[in-house]
């Protein structure tokens, strides 16, 4: 008879129990229950430990649902921490998505279309599949709240290729591959940034550390499937600087000369030094500068810094490097995703016969000027004298995959406006053409 | 008041220890240096250096034993320096912690830096300063770089400690009863070595810890050798008492540097399964079965720091003998408080392993009868007494970890009876229990243990005649078996209720002393000093203990 009482009175405590419960959830809905999006946000990229991985130390955060203080206390001791975790490896994703300078979802575009599909990223399963790496131990795990809610953090390692492609996948962004096609497959330089007189060829030769520096990056950006040129000290790159030299005036920019000799899109400057830590340590520091080759302007910049350890500075090198690059690249990524539109970008140098009178220059500088219009998506004016022009110009890929086609595109329109002159090529390469027009 | 100052020094600790520790609650391994030298007060040192048996190396040997815990590593210093500082600390008469401190930084602190400097003792020590993450790095997993960062050496460098014991008096006590008492009065100075980043070095007291402790000299004794474990040595009585006390003092010294928070193992908890818990520490940082650890959670405050309670309780089932497999780790099943959760910490409760019992109850079905108690045709009591009220204070010393079984004691225990009855001549009737036992208990925070034990009953009675002192002893072997059904009401005290069986033999012995001389003994026939008894108790886990009970076990320990 009495264990009949206790049985009713049970049922009768779960009956109530349940349906506040459930009051709660279809009641409040709080915005923290909302599925598979990070509660907490709160995280830190902590170093990127090779080219497609980052280590990443994130929170996860759970608070308890139910009708009452003690209600939610007892959710939380029960799914609090499990909850948590699972929130701290969204937030382990979205850090990388979302935060940061140079986070991967850039665009507005991107950030919409990732909504879209954030379930599916955020799923346990995915999870599983990009972190390749969870730490045993908490970093910390606190109680909030008067004990009705959970903060975690943690350690994670992401395989950020693994997120990237299910990304492209999924269309929720351009694949990388997609983009360096669409970009005329762009041919990056590496170049040590030496001091001004400087030959950086002859850093590069006599310099160890930024051997190994150039390396690393030579390495990172390969491994990433990013086509690298690597400039030589040969007689015909030094004719070729040497004429540059001749356009400009004050000192030399050599890098810049050299990247646009050798037909580089960007090119990349490094430079580093060792720096005294405590404990008898010492930190590495590197800079990596982006520059747009045509325009020697400046895409993206980056100092990255090595833990401070005893010994070991090549690998303080690679670290410090390792930093840097991938934020440059990721800013590089995002400039070309705004340049695909305008197309594939050449420097034209046009020289003038020399002594024309005034009618004649304007009628062939005219004459340049729509044939440019005919020929390219868009163009930029940079110098504009009576012996000199100087333009940048954007072509469409899928129409002039090569300069030739474009020189060839260039002369036809500008000769077929019957100004008399003759268009001409003194050189060319994948970036620079130089031009002669002859009247 | 306890519960806020344990809580004051759980905050001091869990604040104090993640110099290095990128993770909540891990316990980063000490280095620590011996003097090699014990300093004695200047008004003890003819005391302890010419007069008696105070074997100093036994001393040092007992201190090693109890300070050099398995959580240390070791730091060597030269044996020139160590005798430098001792020449120089022991000719000062005048010298005071201050001046003690300013001594070793000038003599051996920029050694012990050297020595963590060494390039192969950092090599040694590498893992005791990495967390798992940073064999994930990139200088790691591709560079294969293990080399130390600035802070693992921070680390390194401000985890170094020295410790010197020392005597405050030392001297044999004769008490008005005869009995004569060794006492050792003194303590250990810890200090921690301070590195800043450009290499400055400092040390700080960081613990002055005094205890006490005393063994009775037995001229008696016969037996003439002292065991410690598995070394013993000949001794004269003077000798074994002096080396008893020793023994007590620096398992007490012992007590009080785990009692450090700085020196406290910890853990997260990587592992549950209802209230099984498991904690990657073990053998290698000597945690012991049956070590209790409290359950510590962190909770936010209103200035969103991380502030730690007190979350429960929970005692060790399984050490992880990690020094062998550095991937084992230890299991505890949690006996007190709400469910422990992954990431709580466990904190140890550094005990002696020695319980402390005191019960009283009552014992029904002896029988002493007047005839028992009968001098010259004077009874020591009027009638038959069938019922004893009993005192009884125990030792229980934790054998799990020397034999692997969680939760068995061997047992030593004093009882005294005071059988009821009434006595016309005003007689004093005791009955004095010394027993040995062993008990197993089994459960948690409510738990139940059976003692079985073997020892004697000792009947006393004195009255007075009108020109005698009439003394009457009747000795008894005894067999007694218990049941215990017991409470937690906190980590240290437990509350129970026990009931038992004594089988008391035929007295072997009876005597009569008449004015302290031997005459005719007593008729002991039907003495009967067993029965079934029943009361209540309280016992209380020590801290510390002034006498050696069981210390020759304490090298034993390996489970």
């Amino acid at each position: 008879m009495k264990t009949n009482g206790i049985r009713i009175i049970l049922i009768a405590l779960l009956i109530l129990g349940t349906g506040c419960q459930g009051t709660s959830q279809t009641g409040s809905s709080d915005l923290q229950r909302t599925p598979d999006i990070p509660v907490s946000k709160r995280g830190t990229v902590l170093e990127m430990v090779s080219p497609s991985e980052v280590l990443v130390e994130a929170s996860g955060e759970y608070y308890g649902v139910g009708g009452s203080v003690r209600a939610k206390r007892n959710d939380v001791d029960s799914n609090g921490t499990d909850q948590a975790l699972i929130d701290a490896r969204r937030t382990a994703i979205y850090v990388i998505l979302f935060e940061g300078s140079d986070p991967v979802l850039s665009t507005p575009q991107e950030r919409a279309a990732f909504q879209q599909q954030s379930a599916y990223f955020y799923h346990p399963d995915s999870l599983r599949r990009y972190i390749t790496y969870e730490d045993t131990l908490f970093t910390s795990r606190v109680l909030m709240e008067d004990g009705t809610a959970i903060r975690v953090a943690k350690r994670f390692r992401i395989n950020k290729d693994r997120l990237l492609n299910d990304l492209s996948d999924r269309r929720v962004m351009v694949a990388r591959e997609q983009l360096l096609s669409t970009a005329g497959t762009p041919i990056l330089m590496v170049m040590p940034d030496a001091r001004t007189g400087e030959s950086p060829l002859a850093v590069l030769a006599g310099d160890t550390t930024a051997r190994q520096a150039a390396t690393v990056i030579q390495g990172y950006l390969t491994s990433k499937g990013y086509e690298i040129v690597v400039p030589e000290q040969t007689a015909e790159l030094t004719n070729l600087i040497r004429s540059q030299q001749t356009m400009s005036s004050g000192q030399p920019d050599f890098a810049y000369q050299i990247a646009l000799s050798i037909g580089s899109d960007i090119y990349l400057t490094f430079s580093g030094y060792a720096q005294e830590a405590s404990f008898g340590t010492t930190r590495y520091v590197a800079t990596v500068n982006a520059y747009e080759t045509t325009t020697a302007r400046l895409l993206g910049s980056e100092t990255g810094y090595s833990k401070e350890r005893k010994g070991d500075l090549m690998v303080s090198v690679e670290e410090a490097l390792n930093d840097a690059v991938d934020k440059v690249l990721t800013r590089v990524m995002n400039y070309w995703k705004e340049d695909m539109q305008r197309g594939v970008q050449y420097k034209v140098i046009v020289s003038i016969t020399p002594g024309l009178d005034s009618y004649d220059i304007d009628s062939i500088q005219l004459a340049f000027m729509d044939a440019v219009s005919d020929v390219a998506l868009s163009s930029r004016e940079l110098v504009l004298t009576n012996e000199t022009i100087d333009y940048i110009i954007w072509v469409d890929s899928a129409i002039y995959d090569r300069a030739l086609g474009v020189y060839q595109a260039l002369k036809t329109a500008f000769e077929r406006y019957g100004t008399g002159a003759v268009m001409g090529r003194s050189s060319m390469n994948r970036k620079l053409m130089q031009l002669t027009i002859d009247y | 008041m306890r519960k806020t100052l344990l809580l004051l020094a759980l905050m001091c600790c869990l604040v104090s220890v993640p110099l290095f520790a990128n993770v909540q609650g891990s316990y980063t391994r000490k280095s620590i240096t011996a003097l090699d030298s014990v300093w004695v007060f200047p008004q003890s040192r003819r005391l302890v250096h010419n007069e008696w048996a105070f074997d100093m190396d036994r001393f040092k040997m007992f201190l090693e034993h109890y300070i050099e815990l398995p959580r240390f590593d070791y730091n060597e210093i030269p044996d020139s320096l160590k005798r430098s500082f001792s020449n120089k600390a022991n000719s000062l008469y005048d010298i005071d912690i201050y001046n003690l401190t300013h001594l070793l930084e000038t003599t051996v602190v920029q050694e012990i830096v050297s020595v963590l400097n060494d390039p192969d003792i950092q090599e040694a020590r590498k893992r005791n300063f990495k967390d798992e993450a940073s064999f994930q790095t990139f200088a790691a997993t591709k560079a294969k770089s293990f080399g130390y960062t600035s802070d693992e050496l921070a680390t390194l460098f401000n985890s170094a400690y020295i410790y010197l014991p020392f005597i405050s008096s030392a001297y044999v006590q004769r008490s008005e009863e005869g009995l004569d008492t060794v006492h050792i009065n003194g303590g250990v100075i810890w200090w921690k070595i301070e590195v800043d980043e450009q290499g400055r070095t400092s040390a700080r007291e960081v613990l002055t810890a005094t205890t006490w402790a005393m063994s009775v000299i037995d001229y008696d004794r016969v037996v003439h050798q002292f065991s410690f474990g598995e070394v013993s040595w000949y001794v004269n009585p003077l000798e074994y008492a002096v080396s008893d006390a020793m023994v007590a003092f620096a398992r007490n010294l012992s007590g009080k540097t785990r009692s450090l928070d700085d020196f406290k193992l910890q853990a997260q908890i990587v592992e549950t399964s209802g209230r099984r818990l498991g904690f990657p520490i073990g053998r290698n940082e000597g945690v012991h079965l049956d070590d209790g650890f409290y359950i510590i959670g962190f909770r936010e405050d209103s200035a969103g720091n991380a502030v730690p309670y007190e979350k429960g309780y929970a005692r060790v089932t399984m050490t992880g003998w990690n020094d062998f497999d550095p991937t084992e780790i230890t299991y505890a099943r949690q006996i007190m408080g709400s469910r422990a959760s992954l990431g709580d910490v466990m904190m140890e409760n550094p005990r002696l392993g020695i319980d402390l019992g005191l019960t009283a109850g009552l014992l029904v079905g002896t029988r002493i009868d007047p005839i028992h108690t009968r001098y010259s045709g004077t009874d020591g009591i009027d009638a038959t007494s069938t019922n004893q009220i009993t005192l009884n204070a125990r030792f229980a010393y934790n054998l799990a970890p020397i034999v692997n079984v969680s939760q068995l004691f061997v047992t030593m225990d004093v009882g005294v009876g005071f059988p009821l009855a009434d006595s016309s001549v005003d007689a004093s009737l005791n009955v004095l229990s010394p027993y040995l036992g062993v008990t197993k208990a089994f459960g948690g925070r409510i738990y139940a243990a059976a003692t079985v034990g073997a020892g004697l009953d000792i009947v006393t009675i004195d009255y007075d005649e009108p020109l005698d002192e009439v003394s009457i002893s009747h000795r008894a072997f005894g067999l007694k078996a218990e049941v215990e059904v017991g409470y937690l009401i906190n980590p240290n005290l437990k509350v129970s209720l026990y009931g038992g069986y004594k089988l008391g033999l035929s007295p072997y012995s009876s005597k009569t002393e008449l004015n302290g001389s031997h005459v005719a003994p007593p008729n002991s026939d039907d003495l009967q000093l067993g029965g079934v008894s029943a009361g209540i108790g309280v016992t209380y886990s020590l801290g510390s203990l002034p006498i050696n009970i069981f210390g020759f076990l304490d090298p034993l320990k390996q489970y």
